[in-house]
């Protein structure tokens, strides 16, 4: 055990615990204390839910071992600590892929489930939960349990979005994506306003399951929400040129269509803002017809640890959905907002959500929009006042990038939170499983 | 190639053995936690290899090691390299504490290790020749304030391994003794690492080099060779002064 301070993406909140790194499901039993533990993945949550001020925190990424895979049914079983990326390198030469991605490949299974993450086919595929067929589960008893749809049905969903307070996720059975070729065909368009943009969204969804927008945080009046909409599909054999036939399931992308450019400790300020803004609007609106995944999905992966960028201080990233009816209503006031906030917002990204799936799943029906802000005085009184209009709106606040949403606020975004808690209150009434993130929203003591 | 290793589920071990399953080499492995090697099983066979399979061996319990290596040579019909990476390691005041873990460190690096590798050496031996790559360690390079007690047993460990090389290479048993500094495993959990603390990824590149080229020694990572040979330099005088 080491006494460490660690922090999650967004080196904000840094937190100083006990981190243990387990290797096996009978270590992490061994490691269990009721003094207060939390599972912690990749780190790639922004905020604080994989962090525990003086508690003990178990750094699962030493489990990261496959524990069984069936090639007929495309089901892999592998222990929790396991990455998309590992999954990709070793599946992906042999035609399989996972069913959901988030935008970093950087994130282990157990992370996924806890923050049921949603790739940029919500619409189509839903959450990482559909990719899901059961788990076992260390319990604040020390017992080991399975969940599925089947078997313990009740905690197998409440695991989803849970934020890893039920219990350890020790391994899990996921079903995979069976792919042609590591490669997608996409399609750029540029767009003027936010009208346009959600309209453009409305007309690509048929057409392409993949989509996503970057749009400029800084542009006001007419311009606002200008920028580029990136929809796709994943290629078949036909789609790809000659040239790349040889080795349709490659998976380092080739350097050709490596990013074209790269962000090396550049300082923030309105400036360079405004100019990487335009950079990516220029790769984003001229991308290649065929996209390697490595483009496709994780662009921001292939610049590294890009989030030390923003300096000793950290940054957060507010993420949140509104219903769809209306959009362009209910979400127009929030971007004007940010915009004449005065914050540098940083790496807008707008996506379409679909059905809505589990307890404390973060998403709904509509559209979710993700700004990074680095961190600085007066940001937290302007996330404040976000959490209200959103909640105005029916809408609610991601909780696996968030570092700021209060225990009153909760509540009122996340309608089934009771039924959740009855389930924390049945499996941890001790609350052996809390974070800080736990504590400041107030779904564990 | 046929491999036997104790000690690949965790750490470098089982980093290593993802390297022999990665290339298609038929591996057997041995350990004392059953489930656990069960798991470690599945996942070479998941990522690869051609045959894995596995049977009970507890360094501490040096009954268990005949079985084990007769169990390893009919599944594999020869050894072609046996690899021993298991072993026990705490900090200098943890072991002043703690006697009995004390004897069982001692008994698992030095008196059992060496038992173990006497086996795979006659078995080796009489089967035409092989490779026995074991896992020392820096600490048995000199002796040094923080290591007292496991260092000692690492001593030793290096020493048979040394001896046991000029000794029988010519007759074909190629002796591989890897010398870790600081690699970031379970073992070393607790540690603070220090600047050149390696990856057990990495450092399992390196392993499977030397084995694949005989060579006697090898530090992991290789900037250790320099740090050793600096520190095996240094005059009493300084080591006494020093803390590390
Ligand atoms: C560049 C980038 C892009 C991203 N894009 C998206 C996106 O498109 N969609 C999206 O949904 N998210 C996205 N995310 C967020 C990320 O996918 C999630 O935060 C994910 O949960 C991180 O996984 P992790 O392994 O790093 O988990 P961590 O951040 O380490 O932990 C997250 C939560 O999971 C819990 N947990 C981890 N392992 C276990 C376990 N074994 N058992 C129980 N609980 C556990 C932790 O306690 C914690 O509450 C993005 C993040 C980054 C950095
Ligand atoms: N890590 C370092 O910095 C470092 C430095 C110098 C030397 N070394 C040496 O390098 C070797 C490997 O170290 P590591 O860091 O990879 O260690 P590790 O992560 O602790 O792994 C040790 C391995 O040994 C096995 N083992 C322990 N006790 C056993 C027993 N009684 N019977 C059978 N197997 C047993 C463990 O299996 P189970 O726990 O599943 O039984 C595990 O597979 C060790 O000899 C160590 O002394 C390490």
């Amino acid at each position: 055990m080491t006494q460490q301070i660690i922090a999650g993406w967004g080196n904000y909140p840094r937190v100083e615990c006990h981190v243990h790194t387990p290797c096996s499901a009978s270590e992490v039993q061994a490691k269990l204390t009721p003094e207060g533990t939390i599972a912690r993945g990749w780190g790639r949550s922004y905020g604080d839910p994989a962090v525990n001020e003086r508690g003990v925190v178990l750094d699962l990424t030493g489990m990261d071992r496959y524990l069984g895979f069936d090639h007929d049914l495309a089901l892999l079983r592998c222990e929790a600590g396991v990455s998309l990326a590992q999954i990709i390198t070793d599946f992906a030469p042999r035609g399989f892929f996972p069913l959901i991605t988030p935008g970093t490949k950087f994130v282990s299974v157990g992370g996924c489930i806890a923050n049921d993450v949603h790739g940029k086919a919500h619409h189509v595929d839903g959450c990482f939960s559909s990719s899901v067929l059961s788990m076992r589960v260390l319990l604040a008893d020390g017992q080991i349990v399975t969940a599925s749809r089947e078997e313990n049905s009740e905690l197998f969903w409440a695991c989803f979005g849970g934020m890893g307070l039920l219990g350890i996720i020790l391994d899990a059975t996921l079903r995979l994506r069976r792919i042609e070729t590591t490669y997608f065909r996409q399609k750029a368009v540029v767009v003027r306003n936010l009208q346009e943009l959600l309209a453009a969204f409305d007309e690509y969804d048929a057409q392409f399951p993949y989509s996503v927008a970057w749009i400029d945080p800084l542009a006001r009046g007419e311009k606002q929400g200008q920028g580029v909409l990136t929809v796709g599909d994943h290629a078949s054999l036909d789609d790809l040129p000659r040239a790349k036939r040889a080795d349709p399931l490659g998976v380092s992308a080739p350097s050709s269509l490596a990013l074209p450019f790269d962000m090396p400790n550049f300082s923030l300020n309105p400036f360079t803002l405004r100019v990487l803004n335009l950079v990516i609007h220029q790769v984003q609106a001229h991308g290649a017809a065929i996209a390697h995944y490595e483009k496709f999905f994780y662009p921001l992966d292939a610049i590294g640890e890009w989030n030390r960028g923003y300096g000793a201080r950290g940054f957060t990233q507010y993420q949140f959905v509104v219903p769809l009816e209306d959009g362009y209503r209910r979400i127009q006031p929030i971007i004007q907002r940010i915009a004449e906030s005065g914050q540098l917002p940083f790496l807008n990204v707008l996506k379409k959500l679909g059905k809505e799936q589990g307890l404390l799943s973060f998403p709904r029906e509509g559209y979710t929009f993700a700004i990074d802000f680095p961190i600085a005085t007066g940001l937290a009184e302007l996330l404040a006042e976000l959490d209200e209009m959103v909640i105005d709106v029916e809408g609610r606040v991601y909780l696996g990038k968030d570092a700021y949403l209060s225990a009153e606020s909760l509540p009122r975004m996340y309608p089934r939170l009771e039924e959740w808690r009855a389930i924390k209150a049945k499996v941890d009434p001790e609350n052996v499983f809390t974070s800080n993130l736990a504590r400041r929203v107030g779904l564990a003591q | 190639m046929n491999i036997v290793m104790l000690g690949a589920t965790r750490g470098m071990g089982r980093a290593l053995s993802r390297l022999f399953a990665a290339r298609g080499d038929r591996l057997f492995l041995l350990g004392n936690i059953a489930e656990d090697l069960q798991q470690s099983v599945v996942d070479l066979q998941t990522r690869g290899s051609t045959e894995v399979a596995s049977a009970p061996c507890d360094l501490l319990d040096a009954d268990t090691f005949r079985p084990a290596l007769e169990a390893a040579e009919r599944a594999l019909g020869r050894m072609d390299v046996v690899v021993v990476s298991a072993g026990l390691f705490a900090p200098q005041e943890q072991l002043e504490e703690d006697y009995a873990f004390t004897a069982r460190m001692l008994q698992a690096n030095f008196t059992n290790t060496v038992l173990f590798c006497e086996q795979a050496r006659e078995r080796i031996l009489a089967a035409g020749g092989g490779t026995l790559c074991v896992f020392s360690s820096v600490a048995g390079d000199r002796g040094r304030k923080p290591v007292v007690l496991y260092g000692a047993s690492k001593a030793g460990l290096s020493h048979y391994l040394e001896s046991l090389d000029h000794r029988y290479r010519q007759e074909g048993l190629v002796t591989v003794c890897v010398k870790p500094g600081f690699v970031k495993t379970t073992m070393t959990a607790g540690l603070k690492p220090p600047p050149f603390a390696g990856e057990p990824e990495a450092v399992a590149e390196d392993v499977l080099r030397a084995i694949d080229r005989g060579s006697p020694v090898v530090y992991v990572p290789p900037v250790w060779s320099q740090i050793m040979r600096v520190i095996r330099a240094l005059p009493r005088a300084v080591m006494r002064k020093v803390n590390f």
